[in-house]
């Protein structure tokens, strides 16, 4: 009776928008909503619909908010005209006892995608009480006159950037160095058959202790000047690491430009050739940087020492620089690849491997001293094979570059 | 902050120049010297698109990266707009913007109302307010401005100046006013809220923001701009309108068309204010033929105009239609000259070496101490009435043929190789004597007296005085006129004739008398033959003109950009016209005038 029968007209739009947007919607996904829909669910409004997709493809709310903007968006281009609602027959509406697992702004689903009906709310009524208070505490600012209490819900307030956190956890999970440590808890099978043949007796079973990721992540992160445009998407994927990529020991320090005074000049007085981009003649005469500061904070507040956190390096320790090298502004400075040298040669010692990771496009780092650093340490950019890249080179995978420093 | 905000020169006041004085646009605008150049620059480097994410960034006072994002994600994710993420932080990175600190990036104030006015133009009102309901949203959900109390009021009302103009003013009418008081009582309470010069920044803004309007209207403006400074302005005032023009020129959405029309009308307009035609070009007219040839153009036109020392070398001028227009001491070296069409042009002490003629049709009264080196010239028609002190070659190194209108079906060659100028001047007997060929002439010399009869010659000036009542880039050129000439009954009355533009550089004549309609052409391209064949056999008169009876005439009028000609038991004949609003008041107004005199 239900039976949706051919597509509905509306899918195919949604789910081309939606994943433009980074919401991968599958087969399953649609398979799952035209079961529903066979079973009576989302018939009774487009509302229902439009929750019952986001209850189905949604896997978290920032997803949600996404999936209900593609539907306002839609309800604008006139495609959802076809679904008529009023004439599929529906015994019984879908039950009620699906709404509350979902919602708790469950009242704002009667506002439209236009600016002119919404509703005055008292949620947004404390909301401006809030920023009021938080505005001005002396003057006497009407704040409700700022605003126009309108909510364009077809907006998305979800910043979306090219790889999903869900990438960026899964590249980051390879990078694994098991190591046995702690109490001996797991049962080690093979040993314990090999002590009881040897003794012929019931003895107790042999215990070891449980695998663990012994890697230690380092990142050091450039802030500001040309890195500003990339906070977020820096953050976001650190975010991410930290999060979701199960390392245990993940330490991220930030700086700018670079963490130390460039290096002493005198390799550069070196040079036969000043004019050359690059400093491949002087490269063994440049100093591993030690002396820097480097921040806990990406607010660039508290510094603390580089000597300290290169300290920290152990043979496990795999080091992650993330910074444009000059790329984004495309420049090539050569002070600044000795000071980069330098560091490279500082976290190169004694770590498992460094990899660094460049937000600008592959294409833009030529004749940058991006391009330069890109010959002597494994660069990638921030894309999910660039992701993968880096950390089998921080696995250990050896990676050809041009002048190993 | 406040300050930035107060120093937006906006192109509007520039190109309005109401209430500022004449030379205070120059002054406020210096700060966008170049600005044309870094719109282009962006423009090449990362495609329209991103100005396109940049007319949307122009919204907010300030953006940081996490609202270009949102603007990126809300506008550009489904087709026909689509960015990638990297060019988020180029456009943040490129002149467009300057970082403030705290991670915030201020547009280019000098810019902000012209990508306003594409917003506008490309994407509607809508838009607009679909972009300041994001900004309000963002402000709301997260904390991007909190640090800054005053950018946050600042963005707070600039979404609402573009969601509710009346009530932002009103906002503005309460608080400053209550602002004020406290102040003026204690003095330490001035910190507490914006200052002073929030409030101006403010005023001046909200007022800017419910006053977009579209890039079509900008140049308009410009253009009223340009001929109302030529009588009250001084040069700085007009050169800087001029150089908001090449702004809006840069931009994606706009009709670069409208642009060079403008500036062609206040060329026009400069030489009928100055006098003489002997007086030189003066900086802003330069400036206005430099921007006219460094845009991509279709046909435009000067006609009578006297330019004296103009810089042409290296620019686009193909298309161009001039109608006796004197050129003198001109360097135009390199001028793209294709596709153009000249008619009784003086050209005197001019280099065009190295020009491209190529598709041109020339026909010069007077070519005198010109130079015409390795130019190219495949398929134009060069000729001239007089021809003095001229050496040419063409990009081959082989003679150059330039016809001679004076003695017919005579050739002259030049070959500069062989070191040979001819001085054809001699062998036409009226060059020497004739009035028109010296350089401080009258501005429509004598054609020169051909062979034809006299009634043609005297129809053809009596078609040229009728349509020289129209506007002149409505009108057909005179030599345009001659195949019409060629067969109009003498006894016709006269009612109006103007061009019909089909194509870049293609304009049938239309006409229309007592008894007849007339469409006519002056030569036999395929487009003609195929209207030409459309008509029924009876209507053709010669190969270039269709005569159409009035009495068999139901409807002639421009539908929808189409030309259309209902004649009773036939089929109807159409062609599209292009600026068709334009041409329609003209046809509308010679039938209806014809039917009334019929019927009557």
């Amino acid at each position: 009776m239900t039976d949706p029968g051919p597509l509905p007209a509306f899918l195919m739009p949604v789910v081309a928008q939606l994943r433009r947007r980074g919401v991968q919607v599958g087969i399953a996904d649609v398979h799952a909503l035209r079961l529903a829909l066979r079973a009576g669910f989302g018939l009774s409004s487009r509302d229902e619909l439009r929750e019952l997709c986001v209850h189905l493809w949604a896997k978290s709310s920032a997803e949600a908010d996404v999936v209900r903007a593609a539907f306002i968006n839609l309800a604008d281009a006139d495609l959802l005209a076809d679904w008529s609602t009023a004439d599929v027959a529906v015994p019984e509406p879908v039950r009620s006892d699906l709404q509350p697992e979902f919602v708790p702004n469950g009242d704002d689903d009667k506002a439209g995608p236009a600016l002119a009906d919404a509703v005055e709310t008292g949620m947004e009524e404390s909301a401006k009480a809030g920023a009021v208070s938080h505005l001005n505490h002396d003057l006497d600012f009407d704040l409700d006159n700022l605003r126009t209490k309108a909510v364009d819900r077809g907006l998305v307030l979800v910043p979306q950037y090219p790889l999903t956190a869900r990438e960026v956890a899964q590249a980051w999970r390879h990078l694994r160095r098991p190591v046995r440590s702690g109490p001996a808890m797991e049962l080690d099978v093979e040993a314990t058959i090999a002590v009881r043949a040897r003794r012929g007796v019931a003895t107790p079973p042999v215990l070891v202790p449980r695998r663990r990721n012994a890697v230690r992540l380092l990142m050091l992160i450039d802030r500001q000047g040309s890195m500003t445009p990339f906070h977020g998407y820096v953050d976001y994927v650190v975010g991410a690491i930290r999060h979701a990529a199960r390392i245990d020991d993940v330490q991220a320090v930030y700086f700018h430009d670079l963490p130390g005074s460039p290096a002493d000049k005198r390799a550069l007085d070196e040079m036969p050739n000043p004019f050359r981009p690059d400093l491949d003649e002087v490269l063994s005469l440049i100093e591993p940087l030690r002396d820097g500061r480097v921040y806990d904070e990406p607010t660039l507040t508290a510094p603390r020492s580089l000597e300290e956190v290169l300290a920290g390096i152990t043979a496990t320790t795999a080091v992650l620089v993330v910074s444009d090298a000059g790329a984004a502004r495309r420049q090539l400075d050569i002070v600044r690849l000795a000071g980069t040298i330098a560091l490279v040669k500082a976290l190169r010692t004694g770590s498992a491997g460094v990899a660094w990771l460049n937000p600008v496009p592959r294409e833009q780092w030529a004749r940058t001293t991006a391009g330069q650093v890109a010959r002597h340490v494994p660069m990638f950019p921030f894309t999910r094979q660039g992701l993968y890249q880096a950390v089998d080179v921080l696995r250990g995978r050896p990676f050809l570059v041009e002048r190993p420093v | 902050m406040s300050e930035q905000l107060g120093s937006g020169a906006s192109v509007r006041e520039a190109a309005v120049g109401t209430n500022a004085p004449a030379g205070e646009p120059l002054a406020s605008s210096s700060s966008f010297v170049g600005s044309a150049r870094r719109l282009s620059a962006i423009r090449d480097a990362l495609g329209e698109g991103a100005l396109r994410l940049a007319y949307h960034a122009a919204v907010p006072v300030v953006v940081d990266a996490g609202l270009l994002n949102l603007l990126r994600v809300n506008f550009f994710l489904d087709p026909p707009d689509v960015l990638p993420f990297e060019v988020e932080a180029e456009l943040l990175l490129s002149p467009l913007f300057r970082e403030i600190g705290e991670g915030l990036y201020e547009i280019d104030p000098g810019l902000r109302n012209l990508l306003l006015s594409g917003l506008h133009t490309r994407y509607g009102e809508e838009r607009v307010r679909r972009v300041a309901a994001l900004l309000e949203q963002y402000t709301d959900a997260t904390a991007a401005w909190r640090s800054l109390p005053d950018v946050e009021l600042a963005q707070q009302l600039t979404a609402l100046s573009f969601l509710d103009p009346a009530g932002a003013e009103r906002w503005l009418d309460v608080h400053e006013a209550s602002a004020a008081r406290p102040s003026s009582s204690s003095a330490s309470s001035a910190d507490d809220g914006p200052g002073r010069a929030w409030y101006v920044a403010m005023r001046r803004r909200v007022a800017e923001n419910s006053d977009i309007t579209t890039i079509d209207t900008e140049i308009r403006y410009a253009g009223e701009a340009l001929l109302r400074l030529l009588s009250d302005g001084d040069i700085s005032a007009r050169l800087s309108v001029i150089r908001s023009l090449e702004s809006l020129a840069s931009l994606p959405d706009t009709d670069a068309d409208e642009v060079v029309a403008v500036l062609c009308a206040f060329i026009q307009k400069w030489d009928e204010r100055s006098p003489g035609p002997s007086k030189r070009v003066t900086l802003d007219v330069q400036a206005a033929l430099s921007l006219i040839g460094s845009l991509p153009h279709i046909e435009f036109t000067l006609e009578g105009v006297a330019l004296t020392g103009a810089n042409l070398p290296g620019l686009d001028f193909s298309y161009a239609i001039f109608d006796r227009v004197i050129l003198t001491e001109l360097d135009a070296r390199g001028l793209d000259l294709t596709y153009a069409q000249f008619s009784d042009v003086i050209l005197s002490d001019a280099n065009l070496d190295g020009a491209f003629l190529d598709e041109a049709f020339l026909e010069f009264h007077t070519l005198r101490q010109v130079s015409l080196k390795s130019v190219s010239r495949e398929g134009a028609y060069i000729a001239a009435d007089t021809i003095q002190g001229v050496t040419g070659s063409r990009a081959d190194g082989t003679p150059l043929e330039i016809r001679s209108l004076s003695a017919e079906d005579e050739t002259i060659g030049f070959s500069t190789e062989l070191g040979l100028k001819e001085e054809p001047a001699a062998e036409t007997p009226e060059s020497g004597a004739d009035p028109g060929s010296g350089t401080g002439l009258p501005h429509v010399p004598q054609a020169s007296s051909g062979p034809e009869e006299p009634t043609v010659r005297d129809l053809q000036e009596r078609l040229w005085r009728l349509a020289k009542e129209t506007a002149w880039n409505e009108r057909p050129l005179k030599s345009e006129l001659e195949s019409l000439a060629a067969v109009l009954p003498p006894g016709e009355r006269l009612i109006g004739i103007c061009r019909l533009p089909i194509r870049v550089t293609n304009a049938y004549t239309f006409t229309v008398t007592d008894r007849s309609l007339y469409l006519s052409f002056d030569n036999e391209t395929k487009y003609w033959k195929d209207l030409r064949d459309r008509a029924p056999e009876r209507f053709r008169v010669g190969d270039l003109v269709l005569c159409f009876p009035l009495t068999e005439v139901d409807t002639c009028t421009i539908i929808d950009r189409f030309f259309v000609l209902q004649i009773r038991n036939e089929p109807e004949i159409t062609f599209k016209v292009s600026w068709a609003s334009t041409y329609k008041v003209l046809v509308d107004k010679f039938f209806t005038t014809a039917r009334n005199g019929m019927l009557s």
